[in-house]
């Protein structure tokens, strides 16, 4: 993969990196933040990935990784039932919020796959979690997540 | 939750422009970085480690060893160097077990086992300290998975793991004296837990005098701005004081006589021309582990920033003959430009991949430019 595809993969990815790190720092100037950082270590890293097949899941492990090390770089923690500090609020903020009300461990997933597509066995591989471990939490997200709309 | 009637689309907002003006900008720096950031003989090489630790839990009943943590069959011919340790500590309900260990001299990897066998309660634990003779063994800062609460996200309290590291030059003698401090870090109250944020019933335990740890990811404090808030652990310094350590240290010795003796020198080609660019290898070494090499490309009298202009202009992989990517876990890839003894620049890359018989006797660390030619550098590994 030359430089130029490289960067269009990376650029393609955009929305879903978005999603993914709002789903774990909801705050935008930290998404910016995580997916500079992650676009910039991708390239550099370039040499780690070792079939473009995954291209996706590997791009999205290191935006994991670095979302993670935001969290603890700024010590930073959100309280769960504040709204999340975003310039663009979403459609449907009932539903958003009901989301954030989630665990991150559960939240993850289920964004992951609802609106990445990605299959159990690809989050698994990104999470680092068995894909009995994701199909649970993707249960157990929709279970509470269903919970939280009756309320 | 009926996904038929639920857009979760509409949960999330739109990527601002500001994310994406820092993903244009990113790319946008491609052709100017510097590829490597840090010296690459302190680095721990984790290259690997994301597929590796791929289905840790799928495999935590199933004999957890160090071949399988480096994503090698059983009957990988590294097999013959792996060392049985058997490494334990422990303290309380916790546990660390490192069970079998393999290096070649170059590369040091084992697996390791963290267990809390009391589920009840959870503690934070992590690597604090990881030498080799006392000589300090870096864990790359982008694979994070060195400190976790347990049980956390591992119900059963047991997460199975490993570390691969390339030994400093400063690692001299004929054993090797690795130690890992790992710190447990207990709660000074007790811990009850709680799947989903209930902030009702999370003041009605705080009050009852419980730390209150939810979903397994942090415990929750009132934060006197933010309100309640989950995520806590001894490394906030809000609550650094609200944890008692204690410290597992899991010690073993590693004979590395044997896989040096597996180390060969392999005999360096003249250098190549393809069409102006030179490629040469200046080191190339090969054990029953990996193989590693470390390739140079230049032209005449090139410049720094004729260099860093090539670094820019293509990428390595390793291929046969034909050009076709070879599908080797690779254990250490750095690129980066040099200073040549004569005082010109070239590019060099820094390669190491697991040696496997499925390999062809000759390889190419080749250079796979932008206008889509490629740079062959064919060497016989065996």
């Amino acid at each position: 993969m030359d430089r130029n595809e490289f960067a269009a993969r990376v650029i393609g990815q955009t929305d879903r990196m978005y999603r993914i790190s709002w789903s774990i720092l909801r705050c935008d100037e930290d998404c910016r933040d995580a997916m500079q950082e992650a676009a910039l270590k991708a390239w550099e890293k370039r040499y780690t990935l070792r079939n473009e097949a995954y291209f996706e899941t590997w791009l999205t492990r290191i935006l994991l990784n670095e979302c993670y090390a935001i969290q603890r770089r700024r010590k930073r923690t959100w309280p769960i039932e504040d709204t999340a500090e975003l310039f663009v609020q979403p459609k449907d903020l009932t539903l958003s919020l009901a989301l954030q009300s989630l665990p991150e461990k559960l939240r993850l997933p289920l964004v992951m796959h609802a609106l990445e597509g990605m299959t159990y066995e690809e989050i698994g591989r990104a999470l680092r979690i068995s894909k009995a471990t994701v199909t649970g939490r993707i249960q157990r997200a929709k279970q509470q997540l269903r919970k939280e709309l009756e309320v | 939750m009926d996904e038929r009637n639920i857009d979760l689309r509409d949960a999330v907002p739109p990527t601002p422009d500001l994310c994406r003006n820092a993903v244009l900008h990113a790319v946008s720096t491609y052709t100017e970085e510097q590829k490597m950031r840090r010296p690459y003989k302190l680095i721990l090489v984790v290259a690997v480690i994301t597929a590796l630790l791929c289905g840790t839990v799928a495999l935590a009943a199933s004999g957890w060893n160090v071949l399988r943590f480096l994503q090698l069959s059983d009957d990988h011919m590294s097999n013959e160097l792996v060392e049985n340790v058997s490494a334990q500590a422990a303290v309380d309900h916790c546990s660390i077990q490192i069970d079998s260990v393999v290096t070649d001299g170059k590369f040091l990897a084992f697996d390791w086992t963290v267990q809390n066998s009391d589920v009840t309660k959870p503690v934070y634990i992590q690597v604090d300290s990881f030498t080799g003779n006392g000589v300090p063994l870096f864990t790359d800062g982008n694979d994070d998975f060195n400190y976790q609460w347990f049980p956390g996200m591992f119900n059963d309290g047991t997460m199975q793991d490993g570390n691969l590291a390339m030994l400093p030059d400063e690692i001299i003698g004929d054993k090797l004296d690795v130690e890992m401090v790992v710190g447990v870090y207990t709660p000074k109250q007790p811990v009850y837990q709680m799947e989903v944020f209930d902030a009702d019933a999370i003041r009605q335990k705080q009050n009852e005098g419980y730390y209150v740890l939810v979903a397994g990811e942090g415990l929750v404090f009132e934060d006197p701005r933010e309100g309640l808030v989950i995520g806590y652990g001894p490394m906030n310094n809000m609550c650094a004081d609200s944890f008692d350590r204690t410290e597992m240290v899991a010690r073993f010795t590693v004979d590395l006589t044997q896989g040096r003796e597996t180390l060969k020198q392999l005999l360096l080609p003249e250098p190549f021309d393809n069409n102006g660019f030179k490629m040469q290898y200046t080191y190339a070494a090969v054990s029953s582990l990996q193989v590693s090499c470390t390739i140079e490309m230049y032209t005449d009298d090139m410049s720094r920033e004729k260099a860093d202009a090539l670094l820019s202009e293509g990428y390595f992989e390793l291929t046969d003959m034909d050009g076709n990517m070879l599908d080797a876990v690779v254990l250490n890839g750095f690129g980066g430009i040099r200073e040549r003894d004569d005082g010109s620049w070239c590019v060099y890359f820094d390669y190491s991949f697991a040696n496997d018989a499925i390999l062809p006797d000759v390889v190419s660390v080749s250079f796979f430019m932008d206008d889509g030619g490629v740079l062959f550098a064919p060497i016989e590994m065996r």
